[in-house]
């Protein structure tokens, strides 16, 4: 048998960005903003875990943060072998349309490509937004990505505005789930960050304008939520 | 192109294989692949069918799905070849018999492919009485229960003076000239980003035609092509898990002059033992998709003792026909490349 060069030029693996998006304002202080941040630490080996399980998908994560104004928490896409979670401080107002407009920026074409797979957003918050959020997320839906990204949103405590939340999910099929407490807060962490990833590495085609079209990728259910084990233990 | 003496004007051939993914997961391969050509079973011309099953789980007999994909675009076009051979007139010239093809077709293919969707799902709901196997299958509405088959398609039919690309779904068509350059008869629809398309399941048959533009039957790219100058001495036919496993467009589009320099240089027979393996290769660096990968290639550009080596592939490649042709009559005309039914425990 004669061996030939295999014809082509570079092969990759097809880029998964994990964009976390986290409320820092004011309200987050204390047992809510430390939660997240031990939440998404907990998670990275099991994120790490998933993608070693995916290999056919590179997981590239990145935050970005949002109070008074908006900033790039770790803007850098990096790999999740090699990302690190620097904690957050929560101090200032909501500004969530800001921090739709930096998402909304990097899902352009470029720098995205049209052979990466559905992008998962994960929006964290615990109140109502500042500033003209409705605009900003127009902008991010336009973006093709922005569309065809799996878009989650966790509610920290009672006070979140649910209709925000659902209107960035944008599916009738999910609903923004709401973290009670710390254990649950958690939980949603690890689900977002282990169950909805592994379903985003390798989505089965959708046909467009299905009849059943929903979610742009099937994800399981989430976990149930632990009950409070008394009043002290809810936000 | 006509066939000299003995030498086929074109040689066509294919390969698919299961997504590395695929293999992890234990799920089946839900491409396929025919062909037929002139020198055996399309008297005037030569056709290529690729075709890629969703596999998602409102599409679970995908894998069937694009197989009549397949089976029903190799019939059809193997008519209307025949059909446009017949047809040209003084009264209905070649431009008028091209307006027909671009406008009917599609219509026919998606008529034909729901039809045999329809056909297979009856046969299983007679099945399903005595079993729970298809539980709800009578109850889905027709899209739906096309979309239980849901695949895409991609095809070529060439003769001496034309060829005809089509598609619909995700997947690459390519041409490659003599001297290496590539072109797409397609422009990449925008909206299969991600993994989405566009599929035989969803397509309606409303009719849309742009004249002097590839016409469209709802999401059907069809484009009629006379030879004026030299034919491509190469078009390439792929479903999507070949391009997504290289890092951009260039990259993957390297593969047209890469198989013309191979081909001009050693032959259909070293590329027939090396594309598994190539394939095979690809999946695992890349997209872990199914790959398949079909070849349209101008005899002439082949070394000249490809005449003869390559005889003897095919006649090879003889005995497992006649097997498949005892067993399914209607097979005798058509090779279709799906692995065999995988068993999991």
């Amino acid at each position: 048998m004669v061996t030939l060069r295999r014809p082509g030029g570079e092969m990759a693996t097809r880029p998964l960005h994990f964009i976390w998006i986290a409320d820092c304002s004011g309200s987050m202080a204390g047992e809510k903003i430390k939660t997240l941040n031990f939440g998404i630490q907990e998670a990275l080996p099991e994120m790490r875990r998933v993608a070693d399980d995916n290999p056919f998908a590179e997981v590239l994560v990145r935050a970005v943060k949002f109070s008074s104004g908006a900033q790039w928490h770790v803007g850098q896409p990096t790999k999740v072998q090699d990302f690190k979670w620097p904690d957050l401080q929560a101090n200032g107002v909501t500004d969530l349309g800001r921090a739709f407009r930096l998402v909304a920026d990097q899902l352009k074409m470029p720098p995205m490509t049209d052979r990466a797979l559905p992008p998962v957003l994960v929006l964290f918050s615990d109140g109502q937004p500042t500033d003209d959020y409705k605009s900003s997320l127009k902008a991010l839906m336009d973006e093709p990505w922005g569309k065809k990204a799996v878009r989650l949103s966790i509610a920290v405590g009672d006070d979140a505005d649910l209709a925000v939340l659902q209107e960035f999910i944008g599916h009738s099929e999910l609903q923004p789930l709401v973290a009670k407490n710390a254990p649950q807060l958690v939980d949603y962490i690890k689900w977002a960050s282990t169950a909805v990833l592994q379903a985003a590495s390798a989505p089965p085609s959708q046909a467009t304008d299905s009849p059943q079209s929903g979610l742009n990728v099937p994800l399981p259910p989430p976990p149930v939520a632990t009950a409070p084990s008394s009043a002290d233990d809810v936000w | 192109m006509q066939a000299q003496e003995n030498k086929p004007g074109w040689y066509v051939w294919g390969v698919t294989v299961m997504g590395a993914s695929h293999q992890r997961a234990g799920t089946k391969n839900q491409d396929a692949i025919g062909w037929k050509t002139q020198e055996k079973d399309c008297p005037d011309g030569y056709i290529l069918a690729v075709a890629d099953g969703h596999g998602s789980p409102r599409s679970p007999r995908s894998a069937d799905g694009s197989r009549f994909a397949v089976q029903v675009l190799l019939e059809l076009a193997h008519d209307y070849i025949k059909e446009v051979k017949e047809g040209i007139t003084l009264v209905n010239p070649f431009s008028l018999v091209k307006q027909q093809v671009e406008q009917k077709l599609p219509q026919d293919l998606i008529r034909l492919w729901q039809e045999r969707v329809e056909q297979d799902l009856s046969q299983l709901t007679v099945k399903s009485q005595s079993t729970s196997l298809e539980d709800g299958l009578e109850q889905n509405s027709p899209q739906a229960n096309y979309l239980l088959y849901g695949s895409t398609i991609l095809g070529v039919m060439l003769t001496s003076h034309y060829v005809v690309y089509i598609q619909l779904g995700d997947g690459d068509i390519l041409t490659v000239s003599e001297r290496g350059e590539v072109s797409r008869p397609f422009l990449r629809d925008p909206r299969l980003l991600a993994n989405q398309t566009t599929s035989l399941a969803t397509t309606s048959l409303t009719l849309n035609t742009l004249s002097g533009s590839p016409s469209y039957a709802s999401d059907v790219y069809i484009k009629f092509e006379f030879f004026q100058n030299d034919p491509p001495a190469l078009i390439l036919v792929s479903t999507d898990g070949y391009s997504n496993s290289y890092r951009d467009n260039k990259a993957f589009e390297q593969i047209g002059p890469d198989y013309l320099k191979l081909l001009k240089a050693v032959g259909l027979a070293a590329i027939k033992e090396n594309l598994e393996g190539w394939l095979n290769e690809t999946s695992q660096t890349g997209s872990g998709d199914d790959i398949t990968l079909g070849l349209m290639i101008r005899a002439d550009i082949l070394p000249a003792s490809e005449g003869e080596a390559t005889a003897i592939m095919i006649a090879n490649e003889v005995e497992p026909e006649k097997a498949l042709a005892q067993s399914e009559p209607t097979a005798q005309e058509v090779l279709i490349q799906t692995p065999p039914e995988e068993t999991v425990e």
